[in-house]
């Protein structure tokens, strides 16, 4: 399984350098070794490529399905244990 | 131009926040009322949904941080329960079925829609069909695509520290 951390914060008008170095070390603070991409437009990016427009995870199957949109908690357990079957 | 008819069928409001001297107003979600229009999509007949009322918009506001422009929810599975993620804005490209269209304007009094094929390529997570195509830019430049992850279990989390 991968985690492809997608960063919206270049929507709340920061400068991407600055997003880069930030996201860097909260994310090595908390033990996260995920790939994280900053997208240059935010939000506008998540919607016009993924239709995605708010927080939260979405799944794809290794089959390139698919199988859940912003899925939470036992939800997104659920999908993903059924994914990797 | 598709012609927009009543519908039982509803869908929940997005929860926004606005601001009225610098005071946040939360508006929680609610049932809205819709109509509904098809069509045919390569070789699948689609539903979608608009709010019955306006008024409408084919563009967000600029300078606000959510997409104003009204919300277009296509039914991918047929069963009447819009979810969240079966909701497009009509300022971008709205998927139906496997084809991507662009909303060029709603009747004000939300009794036809006007659709034209869009020349943007296929977009837009639908449970239960292919992922699109996708090229991200990793911070080292690097460009990731779909065939990155064959065969593998991917989780895309969006996610802020704002």
């Amino acid at each position: 399984m991968q985690v492809l951390m997608l960063s919206v914060d270049a929507s709340y008008g920061e400068d991407k350098a600055a997003v880069i170095k930030k996201e860097a070390k909260i994310l090595g603070k908390n033990g996260v070794a995920w790939p994280n991409i900053i997208l240059p437009n935010g939000f506008d990016d998540c919607q016009r490529q993924f239709n995605l427009d708010g927080y939260g995870v979405s799944v794809i199957g290794p089959d390139g399905i698919v199988r859940g949109i912003d899925v939470y908690g036992d939800d997104l357990a659920a999908v993903v244990a059924k994914a990797v079957k | 131009m598709i012609k927009l008819e009543p519908t039982k069928v509803r869908r929940m409001s997005e929860m926004r926040i606005t601001f009225n001297n610098g005071v946040p107003d939360m508006h929680e979600p609610h049932p809205i009322n819709l109509k509904k229009g098809s069509l045919t999509a390569g070789d699948e007949t689609v539903t979608f949904y608009i709010p019955a009322r306006g008024p409408y918009s084919v563009t967000s506001a600029k300078g606000n941080l959510d997409n104003t422009s009204t919300g277009v929810s296509v039914d991918a599975d047929n069963d009447s329960d819009l979810q969240k993620s079966e909701r497009w804005y009509s300022s971008l490209p709205v998927r139906m079925g496997d084809q991507m269209f662009d909303v060029k304007k709603i009747d004000p009094g939300g009794t036809w829609i006007l659709l034209a094929q869009s020349k943007s390529p296929l977009a837009g997570l639908v449970v239960g069909k292919p992922c699109p195509d996708f090229k991200l830019v990793m911070n080292d430049g690097k460009t990731i695509t779909p065939a990155d992850y064959k065969d593998k279990v991917l989780l895309l989390d969006v996610w802020s520290f704002t």
